[in-house]
């Protein structure tokens, strides 16, 4: 293993030591759902919600995974925490591969990986108080004493910026900003080293959003946490994210730092997201864009060639033909496209 | 050519409105007195938190108000020239759709999912227009091509879960568009829908607005649409207009702390120490709104005035509003 995790991470510059250490590895993995249908209620074709998707999480840093619905970025999620089995590749947790581990080992493995959801009304059980929710999660994994356990939940609801006598209330009696350090706090009773947070300020109203992405850049630099995360919000990503990757129908189509990514985007799809999403300046409101023709295409049934030549303003017969590989494009970066922005 | 009539010519004026719900906990104040005009031609943006009542200004003006609970207490509503509050239920569904249409954030729950989509559109034709089926048919598919859906014949005989979420929003626009109205209000129009769709919705509403000639009211919390979109902006905290201005104003002077919180919580902002800034606290609770300012308690520059007594909404110049005890005599005082 190469050393040099000790070096702070620049977050201002965004820059993580290329040769920190690999926490996490993901090999081209897949995710199939089968479609059923017919009079025999046979398999007539799978989504193939996340069709070989390969990178590293980097120990200390946050990688965001932005696309458009659809294009499986939390399914990814969910597959590199074995909360879905995925349909082949391989996942390796510091250098153990997940997916080979037994039910037991894996319980123990998920005390080091949590998630984190959107809307954490609908995560949190509405009939257990704050206390009890936390409370089960710490007895789960093996806190034994009652006392332990309250002095372990007070540490945790201080840490997200809540008070200890809120452990009485129940979910309901707080604001959607409180609920989501609720499953922050529920997330970190474990000690977690990665979390995936999954569309973590989508819901959250905009005062609110700069409150909890600040906790959690707060919470990253006291517990040397690393982050997958998660959504479709190009400014947060691009604000929070060391390293980004952009999904596209099931594929990564490109793997860059943030700034090199926002800035000089090599992937058209890349490019046409970046120029689609509204600037908070009128100023620039004039600016021509980049309008992508058409929606999506279906997962079941995706196109030839680049899944993306169907709205790509630059395709050309290759692209129709022939599949690009995901390859290197630059220093620490990857893009998945025949002809490359330059 | 139209800059002097656009800057005179009020669509719609909405007058000190208070639309008030009983609820089982007590009175709730979710419009508490709230004012601005509607120009021809323009797009004025709404913006607020969830909460602030942009969504239920929006309906009080459309006459939705669920009766009981919530109620028009005070003010008027005057939509060119003529009081809305003082119609008919009957005059209302005349004007509801022919003059002023609206659309909403989930097309889905909007349209009826087991009529098809041209039978949808021809029916709102129907109803609003003297038109025989077959010309109301016609008009549909006229309206499907003006919002550019591809394929519009074969979408006239399609159903609604057919149709991806880009493509409902854009039926919801023909049926909204059919009856030539005046003015639209969009209700956080591309909130659901993803970014390079909700471009392209946001570019299809800015050609209609030119060709149709009509004024739009959008309501959103995202401030990125609002810069993409609007000629003047109204933002609302807590049932009440805090700040009121054209669009370079407020994004590049803005009075109220409030707004200018909103702005600088924005990811795309300067940070400060490594941080992105914070509006601290939560909206109050409707139930309990303070006797003072609604925002004090989360501002920066509150004093103890503000904490005492609620500020009166003011003119600065001709084009802006603000509700702020900074800006009156009694702030040095």
């Amino acid at each position: 293993m190469v050393s040099g995790t000790s070096e702070k991470i620049d977050v201002q510059n965004r820059v993580i030591d290329k040769n920190s250490e690999v926490l996490l590895k993901v090999d081209n993995i897949k995710m199939h759902f089968p479609v059923r249908g017919g009079f025999f209620g046979g398999v007539q074709g799978y989504v193939k919600a996340v069709d070989g998707v390969s990178f590293d999480l980097r120990k200390g840093e946050t990688f965001g995974l932005v696309g458009e619905s659809g294009c499986g970025k939390s399914t990814t999620g969910r597959a590199i925490l074995r909360l879905l089995e995925a349909t082949s590749g391989s996942v390796e947790f510091e250098g153990r591969d997940i997916y080979s581990l037994n039910d037991q080992e894996l319980r123990i493995l998920r005390r080091d990986m949590q998630l984190i959801f959107q809307d954490p009304y609908s995560s949190l059980n509405p009939r257990l108080s704050v206390g009890d929710t936390l409370s089960r999660v710490l007895k789960i994994h093996g806190m034994k004493s009652a006392a332990e356990r309250e002095e372990r939940i007070k540490e945790l609801l201080e840490l997200v910026g809540l008070n200890s006598f809120h452990m009485r209330r129940y979910p309901h009696e707080f604001s959607g900003g409180q609920r989501q350090r609720i499953g922050i706090a529920r997330a970190l009773a474990l000690n977690p080293k990665l979390i995936v947070l999954d569309e973590p300020v989508s819901a959250l109203d905009v005062s609110i959003q700069s409150q909890v992405v600040n906790l959690l850049e707060e919470l990253q630099d006291r517990l040397g946490l690393t982050y997958l995360f998660v959504s479709h919000g190009l400014n947060i990503v691009r604000y929070i994210s060391n390293r980004v990757g952009v999904m596209y129908l099931g594929k990564m189509v490109e793997l860059a730092n943030s700034n090199d990514l926002f800035e000089d985007p090599k992937h058209p799809y890349t490019q046409a997201l970046i120029s689609a999403n509204p600037i908070p300046n009128p100023r620039l409101r004039d600016q021509p864009k980049i309008i992508l023709e058409g929606d999506v295409p279906s997962p079941i049934n995706p196109p030839s060639g680049c899944y993306f030549h169907t709205r790509c303003p630059y395709a050309q017969s290759k692209c129709r033909e022939e599949e690009p590989a995901f390859v290197k494009a630059g220093e620490d970066r990857f893009v998945a496209c025949h002809y490359p922005l330059s | 050519m139209v800059t002097t009539s656009v800057k005179t010519d009020t669509v719609v004026s909405v007058k000190d409105l208070k639309t008030y719900f009983y609820t089982e906990d007590g009175v709730v104040p979710v419009i508490d007195g709230v004012s601005f005009d509607v120009r021809k031609g323009e797009t004025l943006a709404i913006v607020g938190e969830s909460g602030s009542g942009k969504s239920v200004t929006s309906l009080s003006i459309m006459r939705l108000i669920p009766t009981p609970p919530g109620k028009i207490v005070n003010g008027d509503i005057l939509f060119q020239n003529e009081s809305l509050l003082e119609k008919s239920d009957k005059e209302m569904r005349q004007i509801r759709g022919n003059k002023i249409s609206m659309i909403f954030q989930e097309p889905m729950t909007s349209l009826n999912p087991v009529y098809k989509v041209g039978d949808q559109i021809s029916e709102s034709i129907m109803l609003h227009q003297k038109a025989s089926k077959k010309e109301a048919t016609a008009e549909a598919l006229n309206l499907l091509n003006l919002v550019g859906i591809p394929e519009p014949e074969r979408r006239l005989n399609q159903y609604p879960h057919e149709l991806s979420g880009g493509m409902r929003q854009r039926v919801m626009i023909a049926m909204a568009l059919a009856g030539r109205p005046d003015l639209l209000i969009a209700d956080e129009p591309t909130t659901a829908l993803d970014v390079t769709i909700q471009n392209q919705i946001l570019q299809l509403m800015k050609d209609l607005k030119a060709k149709r000639d009509m004024s739009i009211v959008l309501i959103t919390h995202d401030l990125g649409v609002v810069a993409e979109m609007a000629d003047r902006v109204v933002v609302m905290y807590g049932g009440q207009v805090v700040e009121q201005g054209d669009i370079f104003t407020i994004f590049e002077a803005p009075k109220h702390p409030y707004t200018e919180g909103l702005l600088r919580s924005m990811p795309t902002a300067a940070k400060k120490n490594g941080k992105l800034y914070a509006i601290e606290g939560t909206v109050p609770n409707p139930l309990h709104f303070p006797v003072g300012c609604r925002f004090a308690e989360r501002c920066e520059y509150a004093k103890d005035l503000c904490r005492q007594e609620m500020p009166q909404i003011q003119n600065l110049s001709e084009d802006e509003v603000v509700r702020c005890w900074k800006y009156t005599d009694r702030w040095e005082a």
